[in-house]
């Protein structure tokens, strides 16, 4: 049984547990084996942000947990420093998407495009069946680059 | 269920209150505070496990001062009403989707709020423990075992007892 990200290439390479042209999420008590380790974890710093793990028997499982790591999962993973967590980053709410342990009120018009748009997600993966008239190698930062600031915030939207 | 998910509600809204200021105590300085409180926040939490460690081979005893704040304590009164306010957001939101597409009602407001701010809190003092865990100090192992002792909520003192006896020497 494979419990953890360090183990990632050898679920990649199991077809009979992962599937190379979908999102694959493992559903198990504790991520490594280890109580109250991690609710949730995206393989992203082991080259496969396509793999995330979601501990259910984690004490607090908080409702946003598996968008979170499936955000991960669609390029929101810069500044790679901190993992494209947004918790106490000046210009982002406590219930963004990439902070909140609670519930989602927010998620910034720079992380949409990022989700959208970047090399880094999922959707523009090579062999990718959904093609982007704009794909964008998103930079290494909060601020704006190659792409828009992740800050970038439009008050009440998305509705 | 209901009424035992409230009263958890209850219990644990009675420890808010005494954490404000806590870490001026502490010798932690606002960026070393905030490494602790990325930790006790986290949902992916190894990167901030990792850093979390860091902090405690430089500054062990203030880093499990902290950690045990959290542990007793659990968040401050501000941060419980910024969860309450996202999950009566999140109840609002929730439950016009439900019923847009048909499917059964959620719990009542009030529970689902009592619910959902029981488990943040207890999130938040489970990982509390951890840390303690996972930093091993002879300090933090002391906080442990004064822990036990204390009426805490069921799932934090079993989280408690798991810090104390079963943790790996190190996280994977």
């Amino acid at each position: 049984m494979k419990t953890q990200c360090d183990e990632a290439d050898v679920i990649a390479s199991d077809p009979a547990i992962y599937d190379a042209s979908r999102i694959n999420v493992y559903f198990l008590r504790d991520y490594a084996g280890l109580t109250n380790l991690t609710p949730g974890y995206n393989c992203w710093q082991q080259g496969h942000p396509e793999i995330a793990f979601i501990s259910w028997g984690n004490t607090h499982l908080p409702k946003p947990t598996l968008a979170h790591e499936l955000s991960h999962a669609l390029g929101l993973v810069n500044p790679h420093a901190v993992g494209g967590h947004t918790y106490l980053v000046p210009g982002f709410g406590e219930s963004n998407l990439m902070a909140t342990n609670t519930d989602v009120t927010e998620i910034t018009v720079g992380q949409l495009y990022a989700l959208n748009f970047s090399s880094s997600s999922w959707l523009n993966r090579t062999g990718s069946p959904f093609l982007r008239p704009v794909v964008r190698s998103c930079q290494d930062s909060w601020i704006a680059g190659a792409c828009p600031a992740l800050t970038m915030l439009e008050p009440g939207w998305p509705p | 269920m209901a009424a035992v998910s409230f009263a958890r509600w209850s219990g644990t809204a009675a420890l808010l209150g005494t954490l404000a200021c806590q870490d001026a105590q502490t010798g932690l300085s606002p960026s070393d505070h905030d490494t602790v409180l990325r930790f006790l926040n986290c949902i992916d939490c190894l990167i901030p496990l990792d850093s979390l460690r860091a902090l405690a081979s430089r500054k062990p005893d203030a880093t499990a001062d902290s950690l045990n704040g959290a542990l007793l304590n659990g968040p401050g009164l501000r941060a419980v009403t910024a969860a309450v306010s996202a999950f009566n957001a999140g109840y609002g939101r929730d439950s016009a989707w439900r019923l847009e597409h048909g499917l059964d009602r959620l719990l009542r407001r009030e529970l689902y709020v009592a619910q959902d701010s029981a488990g943040y809190i207890e999130g938040y003092q489970v990982n509390g423990a951890m840390g303690l865990g996972w930093i091993r100090t002879p300090r933090a192992r002391a906080y442990l075992d004064s822990a036990l002792t204390k009426p805490l909520p069921p799932p934090v003192l079993r989280a408690v007892e798991y810090a104390r006896d079963s943790l790996p020497s190190r996280p994977p």
